[in-house]
């Protein structure tokens, strides 16, 4: 109760403060990433991925559940729906706050009935073969990366700070960027756009976020788009039936219940 | 055309009345008009150079539109196709301490910020190894092969030891003997031409410039991939152009100088050539032509073939000064002789190199093009050049004191033609039977001949390119590739439990082979995802059983960032490649396994409805073979029915335009028919030859037969006839035979295994042709005597020909 309560008094005051006074990057980072305040989440989404004339659509299911110290840690589990010879296919992570921490992870494949734990694994590669790499998923700690603010531009109507986050220095091996910019809206603490440099610093990916709604009191992005120009291809996600603070049992976050 | 009856009445003036004595007289009139010409048309052909294009693709052989072509665009289409650079590291050169192998780490991540459109740089050491642990954890480890570098040499060797227990690894980042490891940097498409004109070379240029820093020095790693293989090849097409094209100077200046007089003769012949070689350079950039590994060649030819018309030119205006006449007269005379047979001489050379049009093979069509081009421009630069730059000077030119002493038939040329003349009218029976048995054995040779298109193997093995190329062959044995595509008409069909088996077995199959040293497809993949899923045990090591596990443990796969499914299944799941490796193979081998593959293919999928398309190196290597051997064929019997029907106009015989022909054919058939009977192979370089040499070796047969004829009209008498030919143009004739096989033996100096054998078989060929000329064909003329009956009563009359004709005949070579 106390977050619920806290978390948005602390925006709101970040807020105040901003009109006042000089945000570094770190800071607004750090409002960013408390946007969601959420303790659990649940939501499905559609992933379309587009190559030329092809198309793969992937449907699934999410849950999320917060933990541990002010909620920082995060267990997922996303259960595949579409296509059909998937359907009940299911990945659970636990997630930690702490990057020195590696994170858990498991996997149910209902055709063999078998549940097992995926240790290590690049983060770097594509996810199902879209534009997002399995790193662009993930929650990242804010103190991952250096974020510098650049400035600000108005991105589709929308005042933003342009914030360069650069990834430090020990985590460099495990990322395919050598920096993001974020275009996060000034009003909502979103990001409208987030471009990726390869290690060369050239542009690779782009991502444009929309379909923002406040629901249940969070403001909450709906629909985005990663585009990969060198590739031509691109890949859309619409997110529906999103509902927060449901009070979700700890028991659907536990590998042994990934068999049901 | 060349007209012989004027030759009798117009040679003692200067009487203008021939197309050639008027263009050249005009020329001479209005010189500095015509030089300015020339020069505005160079420098504009020297603007038009700068688009000519290096093509070093290893699809030049391909006509567009070419089944090969197509089945490679269905490849890139479903694959994609991205270009990659190899780094190869030996341990005789790297040795495999800690400090290399954490430098190699280092270096993995330097070229990955370094080199322009790399995405991923894998070696042994960051490579992905997928294991599963037993007992009651039933856990899947997916980690770096090597998460941390050993630190002493026993771990090394025992980290070596697993790499080469796991197939993915073996001659992919390890040799199977575990002596070179690899290091690939997988590369994105390149941008528009406009952002980076030449990808390959910044992409080249980048990765040396990375292992030139300290830390690396010393690796020295052998480079294969796209970029370098097109960097290095383009520095060795350039060097070895200049390098030919140098020594050709040098040589024909040497010639030029045993035979001419005076520095100009040495100056305006290699003036015509070498700007008739700019002109074709430029046209080729004009057209939007390319170059490639053929047209290394092209200046040397082009001086080998246009040298003789100004040459011709040159030695006719000193025979006029000789006979009194001033400088100008002089020329119009030369030219009025010599116009009409050099235009004939490169007409014949055109028509035999474009004879290449009617292969499907695209560098030697485009050679065609250019060496025709040349020639013609090598011919209207001599008529044009010529008479200019010998008309600076004195009125009358220094005549020659050597001249005097013509009649006494001294030299050694002279005792060779008397030699000839003899033999032929002692022994023509005799002669037309060696030749008939040896153009008979030869012709079987000849059919019997071999054509190999490995065009690896065709670099001097001193050369970095090719010592690449057979560390790859030799260490790692994957040098070939054949691939399927395996379509199966729908989307998802690949999920079928059926389909994977029966991919699987055409795989496994594949495997067993004995020439096959890699088989790649998913269902490695599929197999090695169960048996980790499964704690490692080895009866997991098979294919899922139903359509639903399949299609999980391939999302599964994708998942967890398997980027690799992108080039071994099509995205929707339509389509699965099979790409099997083995080292170089000779086109048997590599026929013989296709064969393998297809028969399996049939038996396995006869009644499934797929499409199955084969593409890959040795797919286009098969196909090659077959377009060359096609190709060569083709274009011999273009080169050779042109060439016949131009010889009996010429000639307006068709009897003697028929015997003509035998001196041209025998050297084609001698040549190769030798290398099919020692079962030397025809290369992508000396299958050129044929046409080539028709075309060639038509220019003696010209001059012989159209003197011989000239010569049998005026005397009547057989021998008589060839006697005069002999020690008329039988001279010119022997000279211009040792300008080419001399001319062409600089390709004896080339790094190019092809254009070596092609410089040692044209002075061969070129031999023969002389050879058939001098004998064959007159022993042919004595016997059947083609041009009808003799005639008793003009004999006399060539008898007392006065020997002073002599020199002007000569003009006619």
């Amino acid at each position: 109760m106390f977050i619920r309560i806290c978390v948005p008094i602390f925006i709101f005051l970040s807020l105040s403060f901003n009109a006042w006074s000089a945000q570094t990057g770190r800071d607004i980072m750090l409002i960013v990433d408390a946007v969601d305040n959420s303790k659990d989440a649940m939501m499905s989404s559609t992933m379309v991925i587009e190559r030329g004339s092809q198309k793969l659509v992937r449907r699934m299911e999410q849950f999320t559940k917060k933990f541990g110290t002010d909620l920082k840690d995060e267990k997922t589990l996303i259960r595949f729906l579409e296509p059909a010879d998937v359907r009940g296919t299911s990945y659970l992570t636990w997630s930690y706050d702490d990057s020195t921490v590696d994170d858990d992870m498991w996997v149910y494949l209902p055709a063999e009935s078998l549940v097992r734990r995926i240790s290590g694994g690049g983060k770097k590669g594509a996810f199902m073969r879209s534009d997002l790499a399995n790193e662009d998923l993930e929650v990242r700690a804010v103190d991952d990366d250096t974020h510098t603010l650049l400035g600000e531009q108005n991105v589709h109507g929308a005042d933003c700070f342009i914030i360069e986050s650069v990834p430090k220095q020990e985590l460099k091996k495990e990322t395919n960027y050598s920096k993001r910019i974020l275009f996060i809206r000034k009003d909502i603490y979103l990001p409208s756009v987030i471009e990726y440099y390869d290690k060369r610093g050239k542009l690779l990916k782009k991502a444009t976020y929309g379909g923002f709604q406040e629901i249940d009191g969070i403001w909450s992005i709906t629909r985005f788009k990663f585009e990969t120009p060198r590739r031509k291809t691109q890949t859309l996600i619409q997110r529906s039936d999103i509902y927060y603070n449901q009070g979700l049992e700890s028991s659907l976050f536990q590998q042994s219940n990934l068999i049901r | 055309m060349y007209d012989m009856k004027n030759i009798s009445t117009n040679e003692k003036t200067t009487t203008p009345g021939n197309f050639w004595s008027q263009t050249v007289s005009h020329i001479i009139r209005y010189r500095w008009v015509w030089l300015a010409g020339v020069v505005l048309v160079t420098v504009f052909f020297g603007l038009q150079m700068t688009k000519v294009r290096f093509d070093n693709s290893n699809d030049i052989w391909f006509v567009e539109g070419h089944e090969v072509l197509q089945a490679k665009d269905r490849f890139d289409e479903a694959f994609g196709n991205f270009e990659f650079v190899y780094l190869m590291f030996t341990r005789e050169k790297t040795s495999f301490t800690p400090e290399n192998l954490t430098n190699l780490s280092v270096l993995a991540e330097e070229l990955l910020e370094k080199v322009p459109y790399a995405n991923k740089v894998s070696w042994l050491g960051n490579a992905e190894r997928i294991s599963g642990a037993k007992g009651a954890g039933e856990e899947v480890l997916i980690e770096d092969f090597l998460e941390v570098i050993p630190t002493n040499s026993q771990e090394i060797e025992k980290k070596i030891e697993e790499a080469l227990a796991e197939p993915e690894f073996v001659n992919n980042l390890i040799s199977a003997d575990g002596t070179v490891l690899l290091m690939l940097v997988e590369l994105d498409a390149y941008p528009p031409e406009e952002e980076d004109s030449n990808p390959r070379y910044t992409v080249a240029e980048a990765v040396n410039e990375v292992l030139a820093d300290e830390r690396y020095r010393n690796f020295s790693p052998y480079i294969a991939g796209g970029p370098h293989f097109s960097y290095e090849y383009d520095q060795l097409a350039q060097q070895q152009t200049t390098k030919l094209f140098l020594l050709i100077l040098l040589v024909m200046a040497v010639l030029l100088l045993w035979l001419g007089r005076g520095p100009r003769g040495i100056i305006v012949p290699l003036t015509v050539t070498f700007i008739a070689v700019f002109w074709t350079i430029g046209s080729i950039g004009l057209l939007g032509l390319t170059m490639n590994l053929l047209t290394i060649a092209l200046p040397t030819m082009l001086i080998c073939v246009g040298i003789g018309d100004s040459m011709h030119g040159i030695v006719a205006f000193h025979d006029y000064v000789d006979q009194g006449k001033t400088r100008k007269e002089a020329l119009i005379a030369a030219f009025h002789k010599v116009g009409g047979p050099i235009m004939l001489t490169s007409l014949t050379t055109s028509i035999g190199f474009l004879a290449y049009l009617t292969t499907h093979v695209k560098p030697y069509r485009e050679m065609g093009i250019y060496v025709a081009l040349g020639v013609t421009y090598a011919f209207l630069l001599s008529v044009i050049l010529t008479p200019i730059l010998y008309s600076f000077g004195k009125e009358y030119a220094k005549r020659s004191a050597k001249r005097s002493g013509e009649n006494t038939l001294g030299d050694i040329f002279d005792r060779w033609l008397l030699l000839v003349y003899r033999t032929v009218v002692s022994y023509p029976r005799l002669i037309i039977i060696v030749f008939s048995i040896i153009l008979g054995v030869t012709f079987v040779g000849y059919t019997m001949m071999q054509v190999e298109s490995n065009t690896a193997k065709l670099i001097f093995k001193s050369e970095p390119l090719r010592q690449t190329f057979d560390l790859i062959d030799e260490r790692l044995g994957t040098s070939f590739t054949l691939e399927y595509l395996i379509h199966t008409g729908e989307e998802s069909g690949i999920k079928s439990p059926e389909f994977m088996a029966k991919l699987d077995t055409l795989m496994t199959t594949a495997e067993d082979h004995p020439l096959v040293n890699k088989a790649v497809s998913v269902t490695t993949v599929l197999k090695k995802m169960r048996r980790a899923l499964n704690g490692d045990d080895p009866d997991y090591y098979a294919l899922p059983e139903t359509r639903e596990a399949l299609a999980q443990y391939l999302f599964l796969y994708e998942t967890s960032g398997g980027d690799t499914l992108d080039k071994l299944v099509g995205f929707v799941y339509d389509q699965a490649r099979l790409t099997l490796r083995t080292r170089s193979l000779d086109t048997s081998e590599a026929r013989e396994l296709s064969a393998f593959m297809q028969n399996k293919i049939d038996e396995l999928f006869a009644d499934s409805p797929v499409e199955i398309i084969e593409s890959g190196g040795m797919s286009n290597y098969i196909a090659l073979n077959d377009m060359l051997f096609e190709g060569q064929r083709n274009s011999f019997i273009a080169a050779l029915s042109a060439i016949t029907i131009v010889m009996m106009l010429v000639l307006r015989s068709v009897k003697l335009g028929l015997i003509s022909m035998i001196p041209n054919v025998m050297p084609v058939f001698v040549t190769m028919g030798l290398m099919g009977l020692i079962g030397w192979y025809l290369d992508v370089i000396t299958i050129s030859f044929a046409a080539v040499i028709i075309g060639v070796a038509v220019d003696d047969s010209i001059h012989f037969f159209t003197r011989f004829k000239y010569e049998f009209n005026r005397c009547g008498n057989y021998e008589m006839a060839l006697k005069n030919t002999l020690t008329s143009v039988g001279r010119p004739l022997t000279f211009t035979t040792l300008v080419l096989i001399i001319g062409n033996s600089v390709f004896l100096f080339s790094v190019l295994l092809g254009f070596f054998k092609l410089g040692l078989l044209f002075g061969f060929a070129f031999l023969w042709a002389l050879l058939a000329d001098f004998f064959f064909a007159p022993a042919l003329i004595l016997m059947l005597k083609p041009l009808g009956p003799e005639r008793e009563t003009e004999a006399a009359l060539s008898e007392d020909m006065p020997r002073t004709l002599q020199p002007i005949e000569a003009l006619n070579d």
